[in-house]
């Protein structure tokens, strides 16, 4: 298998969940694009492939990694996960029901900080330390935030099936 | 809100299929194409390639211009008489650009994402302009770059006030 043919098939292997993966972080379907491709062209031009052993971990953390780089710069600080963690936020009645669209839709109209501390923890699995060590933010914020942005996220789809 | 958790959590793989932008994979390719032509130094680039690449960088903007902007302005390199109102005019710019995404439905992700490439870039300007131009030219073109970017975002937003229609 040629290089060519090889990273076209890592294209069609993985773009999807790199791309979908990155939406839910940077909110932009644009720039979710950009930073799925530019994770596959990271590999293809990496010097070291045989050193990587799990090619869609190495990826997704890769693809994170640059769609986290791709707020920090949107919003020129990298304490961005501290924004609105003074909010309050009306707890859901707990028999709401939820669909895969509605909850893919509402992750888009929350605060970066939000869908990024969502993204990490509730998509992509990482513990609060590993998100701390990814984002430079302390522990106790993240829980705490993490806490704050599903209560939004739930009150958000209730607000939105009551309209 | 535990529902909510493992609702997502039972259903993960859905969230990562769907809809993706049409013509990815061409855009993709292009982008292979132009990074081995570029590793490989070969013959002259083909022309809509070297297009393509002028209107990723020209359409990919604010997000990396905005650090740069601020390495420009350290002293020494555009010299602070020289930088005055840049930063301001930046800053006007993403005010725009905020108030029009906000007057934009939630949902209509095609113009969000049309508004906000008007501001993102993959490429700095800074790093598109020539090292022999003088620290008053540099600021002078970034003058110029943002408030051309800030009058067509101005347009926008009036044109998108004005009418009850959404904007092609």
């Amino acid at each position: 298998m040629n290089r060519q043919t090889n990273i076209k098939e890592i294209y069609g292997q993985y773009a999807q969940q790199l791309y979908f993966t990155a939406l839910r972080i940077t909110g932009s379907s644009f720039d979710a694009e950009e930073v799925m491709q530019d994770t596959i062209l990271k590999y293809h031009n990496f010097p070291k492939k045989e050193g990587i052993e799990k090619l869609g971990s190495w990826l997704k953390s890769v693809c994170i990694r640059k769609a986290l780089d791709k707020l920090r710069e949107k919003h020129r600080t990298k304490e961005f996960l501290e924004e609105y963690k003074e909010e309050q936020i009306p707890a859901p009645p707990p028999q709401v029901q939820y669909t895969v669209e509605e909850i893919r839709k509402t992750l888009l109209l929350l605060p970066d900080n939000y869908r990024t501390i969502l993204s990490l923890h509730l998509f992509e699995g990482y513990d609060y330390q590993e998100i701390e060590q990814i984002t430079g933010t302390k522990e106790a914020t993240i829980r705490s935030l993490y806490k704050r942005a599903k209560e939004k996220l739930a009150a958000t789809i209730l607000e939105n099936k009551k309209n | 809100m535990e529902n909510l958790e493992k609702y997502i959590q039972d259903n993960l793989e859905q969230f990562n299929t769907g809809e993706m932008p049409a013509g990815h994979q061409k855009r993709f390719l292009a982008k292979l194409e132009a990074l081995q032509s570029q590793e490989q130094h070969q013959k002259p680039k083909p022309h809509h390639l070297q297009i393509r690449r002028i209107l990723f960088a020209a359409s990919a903007a604010a997000a990396a211009i905005i650090i740069a902007l601020f390495a420009t302005l350290q002293p020494g390199n555009i010299g602070q008489s020289y930088s005055i109102g840049i930063q301001e005019m930046a800053q006007e710019m993403y005010t725009e650009e905020a108030e029009i995404l906000q007057m934009l439905p939630k949902d209509d992700l095609q113009m969000i994402n049309s508004v906000k490439s008007i501001t993102q870039e993959a490429v700095p300007l800074t790093d598109l302009l020539p090292d022999e131009l003088s620290p008053e030219k540099r600021a002078e073109i970034l003058r110029e770059y943002y408030k051309a970017k800030t009058a067509g975002l101005k347009k926008i937003k009036t044109l998108y006030a004005q009418s009850d229609e959404p904007i092609d």
